[in-house]
């Protein structure tokens, strides 16, 4: 996720809104917003190994966190 | 000494990685946060924004103190095991208050580093609000032990289980209102004011703060000498009570006709605080939890009838703990695999009784639905459908994420709160009711909102029993 981000990155807008408040939205700079939903994985990730939980699942967990990362910076382009 | 005693009684080694990983994330989470005040705060209120973060970082200090230090020092089955040894009771409380203190103190340094990258000109503020963050997160801390070491001691064996799942409950209640009210009363505060305070005022109050923050400090260091040393032990030992009082009963001689009910009946049953949990915390959990998501899903467009009535019931049937720590929270699992015992009918047992004790809920929530909102027979038996079949649904769900995910606890309490299991159902319940409202609402389903979902609803529930009766293999711990 961190490698397809990186990758995203080059053909991202230079400020992308991905967090908001109700409909007020605050545009941040891609370079900084665009590690936002690795980390999310990462906070996922770090709670699977400290419920010793660390099985085929959670793989799927990832693949769809994957797929939903890729669906919303396809809609930002 | 200290390394090893903090190795036996939290039973997990950090590894670099993992320590790494958590870094990265403060430090990009505190980064983020201080970009977005630098710049949507107003320019008047910016020099106050480190207030702001201060609050947050406390805040979720104090989230992770309640919830870790009750469970690691009263409810952790190890400390049994080192109690034979001439080890002082100072001395396990504080390698585990301390451990966790290192923590909080990395929460509130991931918070306000940023302060110095921000606002290099004010490094002493900087310096100030880091420790004095620490220094009150430290008084926090003393005080939930403090009060878990008296709960402990003073509640009679048979309570105190229920005793610190409601102290643990309401404070993580009371810090949601907090955070609700308190603290972004005070961003409002803070974003609002124009005029600066003057100095004199400002360092009267500073002053004032920091000696009534530390005189605090020490007189909880000292009380907390005095309950561990005089308390402690005789509190932790009360409750280990609470659970294993009836070891030394005679059990009667009994013909068992049922073995697997009669498993998983104990199995509920001897976690006394599951039951509690699942019955009186989810009340309050599920109109929290379906406000939410009501109020969330509604700004987005993803209204209409029965909407608010279909997120009430999803939320009392996502948050079934009994299903979502069927496994985890099983004393006998080490033994099912040597055992003459099918898989496949344990984990239907399982479902069923978790179907049946979170139906308690669904039919408590129900007729007050029917008597609030005055709704036709008809939707009220649909709605009844719907929560019956969801309940199913979520109940199967729960049982396989746990028994393909197992947790290794130090204590029964540990599997309460912060169980991935149950929001993973709760994920995928939201989806399936946020589906089902979406087509509808679009107009592309030629059935009403309320009847679909009790097929779709009933047709999950179906697909999950098929799944059960023909994959025999999936549902056998390979593990244990």
């Amino acid at each position: 996720m961190f490698v397809l981000s990186g990758i995203m990155l080059l053909f991202l807008p230079e400020q992308i809104s991905i967090l908001h408040m109700g409909e007020t939205y605050y545009p941040i700079p891609s370079v900084l917003g665009v590690w936002l939903f690795p980390i999310i994985a990462l906070i996922v990730n770090l709670l699977f190994i400290r419920q010793n939980r660390l099985t085929k699942m959670n793989s799927g967990v990832f693949v769809i966190l994957l797929a939903v990362m890729m669906f919303s910076y396809v809609n930002m382009m | 000494m200290k390394h090893i005693l903090c190795k036996i009684l939290l039973h997990n080694k950090t590894h670099p990685v993992v320590a790494a990983s958590f870094m990265i994330i403060g430090a990009y989470i505190g980064y983020l946060i201080w970009y977005i005040l630098d710049s949507y705060l107003p320019a008047a209120a910016a020099d106050n924004g480190y207030v702001f973060v201060s609050l947050i970082s406390v805040w979720l200090c104090a989230f992770w103190g309640i919830y870790q230090l009750p469970d690691q020092l009263c409810m952790n089955r190890r400390i049994k095991m080192i109690l034979c040894y001439p080890v002082e009771a100072q001395t396990i409380v504080s390698v585990v208050a301390m451990r966790i203190f290192i923590l909080q103190s990395g929460i509130c340094a991931a918070f306000l580093y940023p302060f110095f990258l921000f606002e290099a000109h004010r490094r002493r503020e900087a310096v100030l609000a880091m420790l004095f963050c620490c220094i009150l997160t430290g008084v926090m801390d003393i005080g939930v032990i403090l009060f878990s070491i008296l709960l402990s001691r003073f509640c009679a064996y048979d309570i105190v289980g229920y005793a610190f799942v409601v102290f643990q409950y309401g404070s993580f209640l009371v810090l949601a209102w907090l955070a609700g009210n308190v603290v972004f009363a005070l961003w409002g505060y803070i974003a609002g004011k124009s005029q600066a305070v003057p100095k004199e005022q400002e360092l009267h109050v500073a002053l004032w703060v920091w000696a009534v923050a530390l005189l605090g400090l020490t007189v909880l260091i000292m009380a907390l000498r005095f309950a561990a040393e005089h308390w402690y032990v005789r509190g932790y030992l009360n409750v280990q009570d609470f659970r294993h009082r009836e070891a030394g009963k005679r059990p009667t001689t009994s013909h068992i006709t049922h073995p697997y009910f009669l498993l998983e009946w104990k199995r509920v049953t001897r976690n006394k605080e599951l039951i509690f949990f699942s019955n009186i915390k989810n009340m309050i959990t599920v109109m929290i939890l379906s406000r939410l998501l009501f109020y969330n899903f509604s700004q987005i467009g993803l209204t209409g009838t029965y909407v608010e009535e279909l997120f009430l019931l999803m939320s009392c049937c996502s948050v079934n703990t009994i299903s979502s720590t069927a496994y985890s929270s099983d004393d006998n699992k080490s033994c099912y695999a040597f055992l003459p015992i099918s898989g496949q009918r344990l984990f239907l047992w399982k479902t069923i009784q978790g179907f049946l004790w979170g139906e308690i809920t669904v039919f408590l929530f129900w007729p007050i639905l029917i008597c609030l909102e005055r709704l036709p027979v008809l939707s009220a038996f649909l709605l009844l459908l719907y929560g019956t079949s969801m309940n199913y649904v979520c109940s199967w769900l729960g049982i396989l994420i746990d028994l393909k995910m197992p947790r290794t606890v130090n204590s029964t309490n540990e599997l309460l709160h912060g169980n991935i299991s149950k929001v993973l159902v709760l994920i995928t319940a939201t989806i399936l009711t946020v589906g089902e409202i979406f087509l509808s609402s679009r107009k592309w389903l030629p059935v009403p909102l309320l009847p679909f979902a009790c097929l779709a609803g009933a047709g999950v529930a179906a697909g999950e029993i098929c799944f059960w009766r023909f994959c025999k293999g999936v549902f056998y711990d390979t593990d244990s």
